[in-house]
């Protein structure tokens, strides 16, 4: 069974850049947005990172998962949103930079365990 | 037991079948969304009902609440599978008619293990 796990876990990781680039096609609206002084799509963001936070965490990617989870939040309780658009900008930059750090750390250790 | 998942994610859909299946030895069958849910229930009655919240065309809320307007169906024990864990959110699919709300991410070695513990205490309350 744990055989068959990693194989499914492995199959995630790979596949993990396909699975983060919508949410980082709507991050980058969004940050462009705060750029041009625009609101945001919040609620699309919102959704795109709701949705790797589960999977990610299910399929062992703590890191990525709670990067996800933690903008997710800030987006839900109105503490990024309130901002305005250039401490939003930087916030989203900030997140951007721990988000990709993540995954490749996640990759890292994979590449790793399938070395060894 | 038979279980019907509603899960659009196809990566929670490989995972949760082998969890459901494998360990679980469940029969499962998977749709994307909640109005192929509803589409199913019409033709095949699963022993339960595991939806996931935030799905396209019919989010899980609205399966859930359209399964317990129906008389045919409204006894189905349904169970939320959902990353949507703000108290109100939860308290929200209970007070649909759901009979458990489990969180994810999930483990899969234990998710079989999970939903036995909802439906005994869901048999014990009854």
């Amino acid at each position: 069974m744990d055989a068959e796990i990693k194989k499914l876990q492995e199959a995630f990781l790979d596949e993990l850049p396909a699975k983060a680039a919508p949410l980082l096609q709507t991050y980058g609206r969004a940050y462009q947005a705060c750029l041009a002084e625009c609101t945001p799509d919040w609620k699309a963001l919102e959704e795109h990172l709701h949705k790797l936070a589960g999977s990610s965490g299910t399929y062992g990617l703590n890191g990525v998962s709670k990067a996800c989870r933690t903008l997710e939040e800030q987006i839900a309780d109105g503490t990024v949103v309130k901002l305005n658009f250039k401490a939003a900008a930087q916030a989203l930059q900030k997140w951007k930079k721990t988000f990709e750090a993540e995954i490749t750390a996640a990759q890292s250790t994979n590449r790793k365990g399938q070395a060894a | 037991m038979k279980i019907l998942l509603a899960e659009d994610d196809p990566s929670i859909q490989s995972i949760a079948m082998m969890s459901l299946s494998r360990v679980g030895g469940h029969f499962v069958t998977i749709v994307n969304d909640g109005k192929e849910a509803l589409a199913a229930l019409a033709k095949d009655r699963p022993d339960l009902v595991l939806l996931d919240v935030m799905m396209p065309n019919m989010n899980g809320f609205e399966t859930c609440k359209r399964i317990k307007e129906n008389d045919a169906l409204k006894d189905l024990p349904v169970i939320f599978l959902s990353a949507k864990a703000q108290m109100h959110e939860v308290q929200h699919g209970m007070n649909l008619g759901a009979i458990g709300y489990i969180l994810k991410p999930f483990d899969p070695m234990t998710l079989p293990k999970q939903i036995e513990e909802v439906l005994k205490n869901h048999a014990k309350a009854a």
